[in-house]
């Protein structure tokens, strides 16, 4: 039983958040402003703590600034501000993610599961160490001696040219390809008009290992240039 | 009265021109009947008489020819000269003037002179000089005509003969017997030259050669063309007028109208102004003139050839008057006629000058009074200078003029000053500001002027930055006030949709719900996209995009929600690689936009052409598709923010996208552009090439 904090100052969104968590069996702390929140925090044990930015009294960036002097805990930034610059303030005051309202509830939980694992786990997932047959993006793992791919721990399933694409790009993580390149290194023969083929390939892995394609964290997309594996 | 087809009638093209070449001819019908019915009237002969040779024209055309061939040959006895048959002096004084032999033949102690060896005459001659020995004649020698009796006969065998020796008239021809006196004048002036001289003349019908040297053709070929026209000439003239006067009265009726245009339409010859018309018809008219002339001319050589001449270029005149009638009746229809002439173009133009010069002097009289002093002042100076110092003041003169040059210049200095600060201020730079301290006057006010527009500028421009960025600040901070209700509202949907509900009506009603708090959402994200797009409050980082990669990998991204539709992509793009330089991400957000504005609304199973051509300096992109909706809009309009092709609001999407699209390609220095053609929709992007 993991417990998470929800802290925001409209109480419908929380209990919302509630219903969501529970149903996946987490222990839910409440919280309607900042200075509650930092109580809760001080008092329990807590597994993750989801917060939104815009608060009476102490804002969500306060809170999250106090929680890392001493503490390590997954924090989650849940706000209406969707811009760039409130995503980086967020993220650059300790925050383990950005979710920008309205947001989609599955997306959340699967976010929340995924900070979970990562922070219980942390131990077990370290101990698989790069080696010859595994290659690893933050929790992007590719066991190449079971052809397996695992995300925040979990399994997923890919087909075997996904799979070759997946590994090329991670074995080569952080560096752009093009198609081409791709087709070249995985087919090992020159590409002609297979440009789409990958183009779709590539859309289906995102959709297979990423919480949200849209916004990758793993396999992004750089428009008129490539693709990469973003090294974690 | 009312014709039915009136207009048919009068715009009817082959009717017209008909008329038009036909007018001509019964013009000439009407003048050749006139000239006969005139002639018979002057010529009563004409109408009565039967036989030619019995009318005072054939007496007196003949009693011509004896009288000038009388003239004739006492001049060449006188004078010792001998003409050819054309009446050319070949011989001066027994001297041959061309060189050839002589052409006479002895006959006992006489010379007889042949004059017309080549040809044979209609009027022959035979005259006979007693004292001098000599005889001329123009009957052509023969082997049996070489002696003057034999000539004699030869002439008296003819059926119209008529000689005159010692006082003696020997005739076949009644009306030129003795008895008859009409022709005593002509014979009395014979009389006085013929003393010693035998005249034997006779007039031979039955030869058809043109014999230019005698009247009696001429005036036979007269006589019979004139009594055989006069037999119908009243019925022809009568006919020719009724018709001729109805073609008239229609071609002036009609002129200028067409069926393509209401009102008299006018051809560029109707355009022509009067004068030059004027001369060129003159002009026309003289060679017209000059060529009837000349076939009057040849008229000597060939009768019918010449007549037909005659008509064909009497024709052409009147077809050309009749043709200048009628640009003129056009010209007075329409109410051009003063109008299109030089001297009314000429006095037209004087006036719009004066009138120019009188506004230029009485619209601002202050300034136009000042102006006038100033310059009678230079006047009046330099008069005195010359009055006072003479000779030297040309030279006081001319260092006074330098010096009001020197003055003028900095007047029109200052002003170039003004103007150049005016054109910085046009192309942008509203910062500019005149020193007003510098001027007086006229100046002074104009810079002052200036300076309030540049400054009232500057605000305008730093108002309008300054709302626009308000306005995007507003609609950012609402979006945030809307969406935190929002959320809960999409939350709690789902929380519904989640719950076991049996109702299939409360199901619906929930589906709806779900649909529209998702349409909200992306309203709102589109909402603020758009201002910050249109208001530039974006920051682009622009890089090398390869153009062909960026179009596969935006195909793959697309394909599936394509072959939902059943659309087919068919794109061309350039065999080398093109690169453009743009910002990734917004570029993205540009073709995205497009494309799922084709999967929204391209006609289902259609195909839809993906192009990347290379333009000049230009990489453009177009995406071309069906509409499955009538485009009942403009591309401006599409491209306005909150407007959709179709008219229904109800389907997915803001109607933004394409707003969106524009403003960020142009952020990025691109154009963006729509074309709708019929249900072909068209969208071009252009970048510079790299």
């Amino acid at each position: 039983m993991y417990n998470i904090l929800v802290c925001d100052d409209d109480k419908e969104i929380v209990k919302a958040i509630e219903i969501y968590l529970e149903k996946e069996g987490y222990k839910i702390y409440k919280a309607y402003n900042g200075k509650e929140a930092l109580d809760i925090i001080n008092k329990t044990e807590l597994h993750l703590v989801i917060l939104d930015i815009m608060m009476p009294e102490i804002d969500g960036i306060s809170v999250a600034e106090t929680v890392r002097e001493d503490k390590a805990i997954p924090i989650i930034m849940l706000s209406a501000k969707s811009e760039d610059y409130d995503k980086i303030k967020g993220l650059n005051v300790g925050a383990d993610d950005y979710i920008t309202k309205p947001f989609n509830p599955m997306e959340l939980v699967a976010r929340v599961n995924s900070q979970i694992r990562r922070y219980t786990k942390l131990g077990s997932i370290n101990a698989k160490e790069e080696s010859d047959n595994i290659y690893k993006s933050g929790e992007l793992i590719i066991d190449d001696s079971k052809k397996e791919v695992t995300v925040d721990g979990k399994n997923i399933k890919v087909t075997p040219t996904e799979y070759n694409i997946l590994k090329f790009l991670t074995k080569n993580k952080g560096k752009v390809f093009s198609i081409s390149q791709i087709y070249e290194n995985v087919w090992e023969e020159e590409s002609y008009g297979a440009e789409n083929i990958i183009a779709v390939h590539i859309r289906h892995i995102r959709e297979k290992i990423e919480i949200n394609p849209r916004e990758p964290k793993y396999l992004k997309v750089i428009w008129g240039i490539g693709y990469k594996i973003e090294n974690i | 009265m009312k014709i039915c087809g009136e207009k048919e009638l009068l715009t009817n093209p082959l009717l017209k021109i008909i008329s038009f070449l036909t007018l001509p001819i019964f013009l000439m019908i009407i003048a050749i009947d006139v000239i006969v019915i005139a002639y018979s009237i002057d010529n009563p002969e004409v109408r009565e008489s039967t036989n030619f040779y019995d009318t005072d024209m054939f007496i007196s055309s003949y009693m011509d020819e004896v009288t000038r061939i009388s003239t004739n040959v006492n001049d060449e006895i006188e004078n010792n000269f001998v003409y050819d048959e054309y009446g050319y002096i070949i011989e001066e004084d027994g001297e041959n003037i061309n060189n050839s032999t002589p052409v006479y033949v002895q006959d006992g102690e006489y010379r007889i002179y042949y004059q017309s060896n080549h040809i044979k005459k209609k009027f022959i001659y035979l005259v006979v000089d007693s004292e001098k020995k000599i005889a001329y004649t123009n009957i052509q020698q023969t082997e049996q005509t070489n002696s003057i009796n034999e000539l004699k006969q030869d002439l008296i065998s003819e059926n119209k003969y008529w000689s005159i020796a010692d006082n003696n008239i020997q005739t076949n021809i009644e009306r030129l017997s003795k008895e008859n006196i009409v022709y005593n004048q002509d014979l009395q002036e014979l009389q006085t030259f013929s003393e010693n001289k035998e005249y034997y003349t006779a007039y031979d019908e039955t030869v058809k050669n043109w014999d230019s040297s005698n009247d009696i053709g001429i005036t036979s070929a007269v006589y019979y063309q004139m009594q055989e026209l006069y037999g119908f000439s009243y019925t022809t003239l009568i006919v020719s007028m009724i018709i001729g006067i109805i073609e008239l009265i229609y071609l002036i009726y009609s002129v200028g109208h067409s069926k393509e245009k209401e009102g008299i339409s006018l051809t560029w010859i109707d355009k022509i102004p009067l004068e030059i018309l004027t001369v060129i018809y003159f002009i026309m008219l003289f060679i017209e003139t000059m060529l009837m002339a000349s076939c009057v001319v040849i008229l000597t050589v060939d009768v019918n050839l010449s007549l037909m001449l005659i008509v064909m270029s009497g024709y052409f005149t009147a077809l050309n008057a009749l043709y200048i009638a009628g640009t003129l009746l056009k010209r007075i229809k329409s109410n051009t006629i003063i109008a299109n002439t030089i001297c009314y173009r000429f006095l037209k133009w004087v006036g719009r000058k004066l009138s120019n010069l009188k506004n230029a002097i009485f619209t601002n009289l202050k300034i136009s009074r000042k102006v006038g002093i100033y310059f009678a002042g230079i006047v009046i100076v330099s008069a005195l200078l010359i009055g006072i110092f003479r000779d030297f003041g040309i030279l006081l003169d001319i260092v006074f003029w330098i010096w009001c040059y020197y003055k003028i210049m900095k007047e029109v200095n200052k002003f170039k000053e003004i103007h150049d600060a005016t054109e910085k201020i046009y192309k942008g730079d509203t910062n500019i500001k005149i020193d007003e301290h510098l001027y007086t006057g006229l100046l002074k006010e104009l810079a002052m002027y200036i300076n309030d527009i540049a400054g009232g500028f500057t605000n305008a421009v730093n108002e309008s930055i300054k709302s626009e960025r308000m306005k995007t600040e507003l609609i950012t901070n609402v979006s945030h006030d809307i969406k935190t209700p929002l959320t809960s509202i999409i939350n709690y949907v789902d929380l519904l949709k989640q719950e076991d509900i049996k109702d299939e009506k409360a199901k619906e009603y929930i589906e709806v719900l779900d649909n529209k708090s998702q349409r909200l959402k992306k309203l709102i994200e589109d909402l603020v996209e758009a201002s910050k797009a249109s208001s530039g409050n974006i920051k682009i980082t622009k890089e090398v995009l390869n153009v062909n990669e960026l179009l596969n990998q935006i195909t793959g991204e697309f394909e599936d929600k394509f072959e939902k539709r059943g659309l087919r992509i068919i794109s061309k793009l350039p065999e080398e690689k093109v690169f453009i330089k743009a910002d990734s991400r917004y570029l993205y957000r540009v073709l995205e936009n497009v494309y799922s504005n084709v999967a929204k609304y391209a006609e289902e199973n259609s195909r839809v052409y993906v192009d990347c051509v290379i333009e000049n300096d230009d990489i453009a992109i177009y995406v071309k598709n069906i509409s499955k909706d009538e485009l009942n809009i403009s591309a401006d309009e599409l491209m306005q923010r909150f407007v959709r092709g179709d008219k229904s609001r109800n389907t997915e999407g803001s109607g933004l996208g394409l707003s969106i699209a524009k403003s960020l390609t142009e952020l990025q220095d691109g154009t963006f552009n729509i074309h709708l053609d019929g249900d072909l929709f068209k969208v071009a992007i252009k970048f510079k090439k790299v």
